[in-house]
């Protein structure tokens, strides 16, 4: 009785305890929201977290114009890159688990290294190579960038989820007479939904976050909505219900791919860590 | 929990390594306080037009990362033989 009592205790002050650190941790998106709503001549550090005296929806208005276009490059480059990476990381993944070649293991352990290789590393090259093929200041520059950056990070979601599939399932493919890609398309791409839910929302969301590559590889008419936030709030005499209201715009993209496919992206991280 | 917090340890460490957005947007690209390796790479070589001393300070990034990062890779991998 008192033991089960005190567990109770505990419940609560454990629950205590979250919804302090999850208010703190809310706290600039309270910030964001409550600066985004308020007139601009209202908006001073001293009254900084009062609620708005008048709610001021013509921000998001405002924002809307101003960032649209930036919105746009943002989806268009997201989009892109996350298919072009996730199609080529399954078929990457496809290989490395099922058609093992000698140095394998190698060329496995180079490829998730890509994964850790800081982008300031190769920033320069990368900026020589992207003016060279002239595609320096477009969007489609920085889809090849995020697309070939993607690689790493897709090929060791592939490859792990595509373990599971059993080998006798490969090898019956083989014998009724289908090749490398005749089996890919008609077993193994059907089975990879859950992991394309996955590498698509990771791949979402990095690609959509990313700030280096846009900021040194695209102009103004080429910015994602990062870069364009980043500058928009640079200045000196910021309106900041601006970017406040921009920000909350720009983050709601990732949010709903969140929400929608949220389940899916635990489901799917634990299917592809756990081996059978 | 020790293996899955050291690799929590080095996978965030190698990530604040390499910080440089949060930096650049919050704290202004020109704030001496707040400078990290990432950020005075990108001033070097694209705004003092520095471009090998901004390379330099790319390598040893990426010898900073590399240090943390293949012999966990190395370890990883070989637990993946073992099992």
């Amino acid at each position: 009785m008192s033991a089960s009592r005190t567990r109770g205790r505990w419940r609560w002050l454990m629950y205590v305890v979250l919804c302090l650190a999850a208010s703190f941790f809310l706290m600039p998106v309270y910030m964001m929201v409550v600066t985004a709503l308020k007139d601009p001549a209202e908006i001073s550090l001293d009254t900084a977290w009062q609620l708005p005296s008048v709610w001021n929806w013509a921000s998001f208005a405002d924002a809307w114009q101003a960032f649209l276009p930036k919105l746009r490059n943002s989806l268009i480059l997201t989009v892109t890159a996350s298919a072009t990476s996730a199609m080529l990381g399954s078929l990457n993944g496809y290989v490395f688990a099922k058609w093992p070649f000698p140095g394998a293991k190698i060329v496995f352990a180079l490829i998730l290294f890509g994964m850790f290789i800081p982008y300031q590393a190769i920033l320069i090259p990368l900026f020589g190579f992207i003016r060279a093929i002239g595609l320096y200041g477009t969007i489609w520059g920085l889809v090849v960038v995020h697309t070939v950056y993607g690689l790493p990070i897709t090929t060791l979601i592939f490859r792990n989820y595509y373990t599971e599939i059993p080998d006798s399932l490969i090898e019956a493919s083989a014998l009724e007479g289908a090749g490398f890609f005749a089996i890919y398309r008609h077993v193994v791409f059907p089975l990879s939904l859950p992991g394309f839910v996955v590498v698509v929302i990771w791949q979402f969301t990095q690609i959509w976050n990313e700030f280096l590559f846009a900021v040194s590889l695209s102009n103004p008419a080429s910015q994602p909505i990062t870069v364009a936030l980043a500058q928009l709030a640079g200045g000196e005499a910021v309106r900041w219900n601006l970017p406040m209201a921009g920000a909350l715009l720009a983050a709601l993209p990732t949010l709903l791919v969140y929400v929608v496919f949220g389940r899916y992206f635990v489901r799917g991280l634990l299917a592809g860590s756990v081996k059978g | 929990m020790a293996p899955i917090t050291l690799s929590a340890m080095i996978v965030l460490g190698h990530i604040s390594l390499k910080i440089f957005d949060l930096v650049f947007a919050m704290a202004g690209p020109d704030n001496a306080w707040t400078d990290v390796p990432a950020l005075l790479m990108f001033i070097t070589t694209f705004r003092g037009n520095q471009f090998a001393k901004g390379a330099a300070i790319g390598v040893i990034l990426l010898v900073l990362v590399a240090m943390i990062i293949v012999p966990y890779l190395r370890s990883q991998l070989r637990k993946g033989v073992r099992e």
